[in-house]
């Protein structure tokens, strides 16, 4: 846990603007290090997924530092955020969030293909990820004309194509029932042990149980599992 | 040009942007082809553009074709003209320029000739025509000017046509149905009757169609017949070439024409006029000051469809929101969803703009076919209406609509692409703007309200207006904190309003006339400003009607505010069309000041009636006229000379004895602001030898024209109703320097209680055949006198309509993207125990409620627009409107809004539950 750190948010808060300001994150520290799996747990409203956002630079903050894999977001503009999101980044959502006029295999291009790959090599990787989830068959249909689980599967070959430094997933299983959960949940853990660094928010003990690390969160501040710095 | 290759170039550069960016031009593609009905839907909505454009210049192209051909064919070989006003001096002027060796080699021709006004009687149909153009021509030098083609198809001269032979025009002899050999009385002001036989009927083409008006040709010999002695009034040069070169060698030669004629004599009464120059740039002036109207009243129906481009590019953009901020998530820069959404908009508007060409030349032809009704000088001109479309307008329009379409979606799509990625991946509302976005709005506030203020000091109408509503916002944003938004956007909306009706209220009939792009900027404020009003006010509309109807409304006012503009501003020129028609139709108690029917002679000093038509008149006033042909010039006093500059024009000259001005017995309607009463202008009318009445002019125009004795200046102090004595009235001081021939007459009667005007008229006709008297009731005449401007406004009303097709088409639109955008709700709703009536009521109600608020606010708007022009324009008391017709047409949209929304609504109905609630659609 004091290894090769690749996320390090330092005293990180965020603040809701509205009718009433809502401290969402109140002075966070966490660290992961690199091939990593950790879980994030907490109840509903304690800043799960605000953390995961802002730690993913989804969201901006307002106090505090996050540092992945030697980049301070903090300091960055929405644009360098988005290029490093690009190169650095895959996510995996609860509601699998695929693009409806797209096919699985051009789906899971789509990072490639957003970092300048060509088009032909694209295709090449996708397939082959998808071969390697078992989802080669598949590659040509629509999201719609896929089952729930494929669909978060063909997710996560999207959020793993390009190789990035973290895959932060928010609730993968959510939306799936127990018997497809373990097929995702074995997925992760598989690619995790490749040396994927894994970060997902869930409410599913089980699913926590399977990563390395369970960070719990209760009111915008960590509870326990916050890791380790090394000084 | 410039349009089409902008054109090129942007679609080039998507081409390219296609070509490098391939994920995106994919994902725009499949969005386009996904839902085929639904996108061949949002074609259509978006057609309007380039429609509308290509009618417009359709329209202008084809009248501008019809007016240059008729003037070109009017004039023939005809370029320049020798007159002295239409006093007559000797021939041997024409022969005398013939032979100089100033113009040795550069002119085709020179003919003496002569030209009158007057009127024809054909004695074997028993039928006449009071008002016809009498050509005197030379049969020697006639073939130099073009031979006449019969209708027999013979050739001729003239001097072949025996003694007392004339030559009717085609329109002089359908309208007394004369045919060759019959026995024909001409007379002129002053000059016979005189009995002719006719020749023959020459085709409406060459020398056949001179002057594009009912005309008879004479010989020389027998026009003389009629004038009494041999001398002639006109001398008509040819100049070299042919079309344009022939033009231009004309204006060249002018000068030399005019150095001839000096040679010849000093009289300074004589001049040459470059008169086929003058009329053909006379007419280029009119159709490039007139088209522009058009494309004007047209731009409504394109922002409307503006307005329904905007409304659904945002709704779009909220059934994508998820799938936007994935993209966002994955690594997709901001200006890469725009360009996605670029990308689909530019198919969609190629699309559109290339079908929307068709109905462009629909409404175009519509429009162009019924021109003889409008357009006053393709009626006067009697010309054929040619219908012309080039490549270049097609190109231009397809051009611009595509062009218009696509710059609003890539507006739009600024708006879309900034979304808050964590909260929109999981479809939830953006969280309120953090503090660095308010210092940026403030500064905007800021910013706004001081470029307001600066804009409006400036003096430009066009600027206040704009500077006025920056600061109203600014002022309204900067309230942002202290007030309720409903409160806010309601102050906001209203004193936009209020201030660009203070603004344009202050203009004069004149100013609002010939600035419409402004007053289209006013009536789009106006109804922009009032939508936005009524859409965050909806909510009050929730205690009324169930909440589910409603509820979408209520709940995005902006997407609410659009559709209410885009019918508003359909629905708003159509009340200012019906307001202006209902205002400006004839009040005939008041506009014809008692008198029933008009009795005039225009060779005649007097008409007698038969004893037993006397017997009928209860009084009468009778008035000398004569009519002036010549070079005419008028400017309105609040802006300067109109658009026509010095022209030809024939004007009739009502003059008024003492007794007839000191009782001031004619019906004046309005009057110059500088007289407080219609008894302080006939006072002046008497006094001042400068001031007229008119009936064809405003009051405060001026007039000049060349008089006997050069140009005399005259303004118009009061005015009759358009119809009511068409020409200038004066006292006799005032009109004698113009023309002291020879006068006719008109007698204005009253009739006794119980005998028909129309009657009446028609028996006077047919008393004094063959005397060419023209007799029409007072009520025809005021119909006629503004027929061509309602014309107009009623042919617009119904081009306009079309827009209301656009408004319609949207809400039908708008409905079926929000079956798509809501499937999840509507799961929900049918889960929870909706029942599909329930849903169905209420599509249809939210659809028929938008049709309702646009309604409401473009009556609203346009009222006041036609409130404006016509207190300004019309004597006061004349704003009418037309309540019944709005009423029924209002109902008619909302039914038709209701009927196409059906079909979405139904499909809402139908829906599973479970297969709404799918997580993908």
């Amino acid at each position: 846990m004091t290894g090769d750190l690749i996320v390090d948010a330092h005293r990180l808060r965020k603040v809701y603007h509205g009718a009433d300001e809502v401290e969402a994150l109140r002075g966070i520290d966490l660290v992961v290090d690199r091939g990593e799996m950790v879980a994030i747990v907490g109840p509903s409203g304690s800043g799960k997924t605000t953390l995961l956002n802002c730690l993913a630079g989804l969201d901006t903050f307002d106090g505090g530092q996050v540092v992945i894999d030697g980049q301070d977001l903090s300091s960055m503009s929405d644009r360098s955020r988005t290029a490093y999101r690009s190169r650095n980044m895959g996510f995996v959502f609860q509601a699998f969030n695929l693009l409806p006029v797209l096919s699985a295999a051009e789906n899971v291009e789509i990072p490639l293909l957003l970092q300048g790959v060509g088009a032909r090599e694209s295709r090449r990787r996708s397939l082959d990820m998808l071969e390697t989830l078992g989802l080669a068959h598949r590659a040509n249909h629509r999201p719609d004309q896929l089952s729930g689980g494929e669909q978060q599967r063909v997710a996560v070959a999207r959020a793993l194509i390009h190789k990035p430094a973290v895959v932060w997933a928010d609730e993968p299983t959510g939306n799936l029932d127990s018997e497809v959960t373990n097929v995702i949940v074995e997925l992760l853990v598989r690619m995790n042990k490749t040396g994927q660094t894994i970060v997902l928010v869930t409410h599913n003990p089980q699913v926590a149980g399977r990563t390395q690390r369970t960070v719990r969160m209760r009111d915008g501040r960590i509870d326990s599992g916050a890791g380790l710095r090394a000084s | 040009m410039i349009l089409i290759a902008l054109f090129v170039l942007v679609y080039l550069a998507l081409g390219v942007i296609a070509w490098r960016r391939p994920l995106l031009a994919r994902m725009a593609y499949r969005e386009v082809v996904r839902r085929r009905w639904q996108s061949a839907l949002v074609v259509a909505g978006l057609t309007v553009g380039t429609s509308m454009i290509l009618m417009s210049l359709v329209n202008t192209a084809s009248i501008g074709a019809s007016l240059t051909r008729a003037t070109y064919r009017s004039w023939d070989r005809v370029d320049l003209l020798v007159s002295a006003n239409g006093s007559f001096f000797s021939p041997d002027l024409a022969s005398g320029l013939a032979a100089s060796p100033r113009l040795h080699g550069n002119v085709r021709g020179v003919q003496a000739g002569v030209e009158l006004f007057g009127a024809v009687a054909d004695l074997d149909r028993r039928l006449d025509n009071a008002t016809v153009r009498l050509i005197g021509f030379d049969p020697a030098t006639q073939p130099l000017f073009g031979v006449y083609t019969l209708t027999d198809g013979r050739t001729t001269s003239g001097s072949d046509l025996g003694p007392r032979g004339v030559l009717l025009s085609q329109s002089v002899a359908e309208s007394i149905q004369a045919q060759p050999g019959d026995a024909v009385q001409v007379a002129s002001t002053g000059y016979g009757p005189v009995e002719y036989r006719v020749a023959g009927i020459a085709r409406a083409d060459g020398p056949g169609d001179y002057g594009g008006q009912p005309a008879i040709f004479a010989p020389l010999d027998a026009m003389h017949a009629l004038t009494g002695n041999d001398r002639i009034n006109v001398i008509r040069v040819s100049a070299l070439g042919d079309g344009q070169q022939e033009l231009t060698n004309s204006q060249a030669i002018a000068p030399q024409v005019t150095s001839a004629l000096r040679d010849l004599t000093s009289d300074p009464a004589l001049r040459v006029l470059t008169a086929k120059a003058d009329d053909v740039n006379e007419i280029l002036g009119l159709v490039a000051q007139n088209g522009p109207l058009t494309l004007a009243l047209s731009s409504i129906v394109v922002l409307a469809g503006i307005a329904l481009v905007v409304n659904l590019a945002l709704a779009l953009a909220e059934e994508r929101r998820p799938q936007l901020a994935v993209l966002r998530a994955l690594g997709m820069s901001r200006s890469g969803l725009v360009i996605t959404s670029v990308l689909e908009g530019g198919i969609y508007s190629i699309g559109a703009a290339a079908i929307g060409a068709v109905p462009g030349l629909v409404t175009g032809w519509l429009l162009v076919s019924q021109a003889g009704r409008w357009v006053p000088e393709i009626h006067e001109k009697n010309a054929t209406v040619l219908f012309v479309v080039s490549a270049q307008s097609i190109g231009v329009s397809i051009a611009a609509g595509a062009l218009v379409t696509l710059a609003t979606m890539t507006a739009a799509s600024f708006r879309t692409s900034r979304l808050a990625i964590a909260s929109a991946v999981r479809a939830l509302p953006d969280p309120p703007a953090g503090r660095r976005s308010r210092r940026l709005r403030r500064a905007g506030i800021v910013a706004c309200g001081l470029g307001g203020l600066f804009a409006a000091t400036l003096g430009s109408i066009e600027l206040s207006l704009v500077g006025g509503l920056a600061v109203i916002v600014a002022v309204g944003l900067a309230l942002g904190d202290h007030l309720p938004n409903r409160l806010r956007v309601s102050l906001i909306g209203l004193a936009a309003a209020t201030w660009v009706i203070g603004l344009v209220s202050r203009l004069s009939a004149y100013e609002i006339e010939t600035n419409v792009w402004t007053m289209i900027l006013a009536l789009a404020v106006i109804i922009g400003a009032l939508s936005a009003v009524v859409a965050v006010n909806m909510r009050i509309v929730e205690g009324l009607i169930p909440r589910g109807t409603v509820a979408q409304l209520t709940r995005r006012p902006v997407r609410f505010t659009l559709a209410t503009v885009a019918l508003g501003l359909v629905f708003g020129l159509l009340s200012f069309i019906a307001g202006y028609l209902a205002s400006t139709a004839p009040d005939y108690a008041r506009d014809a000041g008692g008198y029933d029917v008009s009795v005039s002679s225009m060779t005649a000093s007097s008409i007698n009636l038969a004893p037993d038509l006397q017997s009928e008149i209860r009084s009468e006033t009778t008035i000398s006229t004569t009519t002036y042909f010549g070079p005419v010039r008028s400017s309105t006093s609040d802006r300067g000379p109109g658009p026509l500059g010095w022209h030809q024009q024939a004007l009739r000259l009502y003059r008024l004895d003492d007794s007839q001005i000191s009782q001031g017995t004619l019906p004046l309607t309005s009057r110059d602001a500088r007289f407080s009463s219609n008894s302080a202008v006939w006072s002046a009318l008497g006094r001042d030898p400068g001031l007229v009445l008119s009936g064809l002019y405003p009051p405060g125009t001026t007039v000049d024209l060349i008089g006997n004795a050069g140009p005399v200046h005259l303004v118009v102090a009061g005015s009759f109703r358009e119809g009511f004595l068409t020409g200038l009235i004066g006292s006799a001081q005032a009109l004698d320097p113009i023309s002291s021939g020879v006068a006719g007459t008109t007698t204005l009667v009253r009739l006794k209680p119980g005998v028909d005007a129309s009657t009446f008229a028609l028996d006077v006709r047919r008393s004094t055949f063959p005397a060419a008297v023209e007799a029409s009731t007072i009520r025809d005449l005021l119909d006629q006198g503004g027929a061509i401007p309602r014309n107009f406004a009623a042919e617009m009303e119904l081009m306009l309509s079309a827009g209301l097709v656009v408004g319609v088409l949207s809400l039908g639109v708008l409905a079926l993207r929000a079956v798509v955008e809501r499937r999840r709700s509507i799961g929900l709703l049918r889960a929870i125990g909706y029942q599909p009536r329930q849903l169905l009521t209420s599509v249809i109600g939210e659809a028929v409620l938008t049709a309702a608020a646009g309604a409401a606010v473009g009556v609203a708007g346009g009222t006041a627009i036609t409130y404006i022009f016509i207190a300004a324009a019309y004597p006061a008391g004349a704003f009418r409107f037309q309540v019944v017709d709005f009423v029924v047409s209002a109902l008619l949209v909302l039914v038709t809004a209701a009927a196409v929304t059906a079909g979405p609504a139904l499909a809402v109905a139908r829906t599973a539950p479970a297969q709404a609630l799918r997580l993908i659609d």
